[in-house]
């Protein structure tokens, strides 16, 4: 993988999440991690305590996450930069007690300004920088022109119903 | 009670404006800045939980939300990046309860 590439394809293993790997910058140094894109998420990133601590980040406070089985989880959170497709992104870091798995959310995806597919076909999670949106790209091809003024519309003359004679 | 202190427009470029929201909560504040980060998280959420309706009624959807724990002060913007180097300049010497996005009415999205 190069830096600032237009496609960026990493496997989706076979419980069916995208796995990628990033490098998080610590205040002193940076730390290799492999994350799961869970769009279920909102948050930028999600890491065990002990890999936060590795990478020393900054303490900002605490958050109360509500978690999708309705439990409640206290995490750390910290304000850390990652390097990911040859881009560099800011958030706030969440450091989990409990969980081994470093998560990417929607905050990240975001951030990353790229469209996301995920192919379970041909089992590849695919990052991809659109030149344009069609429908931007689109609308700059259309010429300028003043709006053709409406013609009044012709009626229609339909026949009285008196006059229609019926033939048996 | 409840009122307005502060409404800062930060402009970070020609093309986007963020806004900062600031409130003073009503309730027991942290008597001193501290380190220890279950009094932040059980002052900032007793904050949150009584002025909730309040909170959720002034503050837009898909808006961050931190509160400062010793002085109550809430605080909120879109941009989350924007609402950590606001808070930290405001209160550098402070720990922040994060509230994280509020979302009150996921259903008007869905149509």
């Amino acid at each position: 993988m190069s830096d600032n590439q237009d496609i960026l394809e990493f496997p989706v293993v076979e419980n069916f999440s995208p796995i990628v790997n990033a490098e998080i910058y610590g205040i002193t140094k940076n730390t290799k991690f492999v994350a799961i894109i869970d769009t279920g998420y909102e948050g930028f990133l999600q890491i065990p305590l002990a890999t936060g601590i590795k990478a020393n980040l900054r303490l900002w406070g605490i958050r109360s996450w509500n978690l999708a089985d309705n439990s409640k989880v206290k995490m750390l959170e910290c304000i850390g930069k990652i390097r990911f497709a040859g881009k560099d992104l800011t958030g706030i870091i969440s450091l989990s007690e409990t969980s081994e798995d470093c998560l990417l959310g929607m905050q990240f995806l975001e951030e990353l300004k790229m469209d996301f597919t995920v192919s379970l076909t041909r089992k590849k999670a695919i990052f991809q920088t659109l030149p344009k949106r069609i429908d931007e790209e689109a609308k700059e091809s259309i010429p300028k022109t003043e709006p053709i003024p409406e013609k009044p519309s012709e009626k229609v003359k339909m026949p009285e119903i008196s006059k229609i004679e019926i033939k048996p | 009670m409840l009122f307005l202190r502060k409404i800062k427009t930060m402009e970070e470029n020609t093309q986007a404006n963020f806004n900062i929201i600031t409130f003073t909560l009503s309730g027991e504040k942290l008597s001193k800045e501290t380190n220890n980060l279950d009094l932040v998280s059980k002052f900032g959420n007793e904050l949150y939980q009584k002025n909730k309706d309040f909170i959720k009624e002034k503050i837009k959807d898909n808006w961050f939300v931190v509160i400062e724990p010793v002085s109550g002060t809430l605080m909120a913007s879109p941009n989350q990046l924007e609402l950590y180097e606001y808070a930290k300049k405001e209160f550098p010497e402070s720990l922040f309860f994060s509230v994280g996005l509020l979302r009150n009415n996921l259903l008007s999205y869905v149509r």
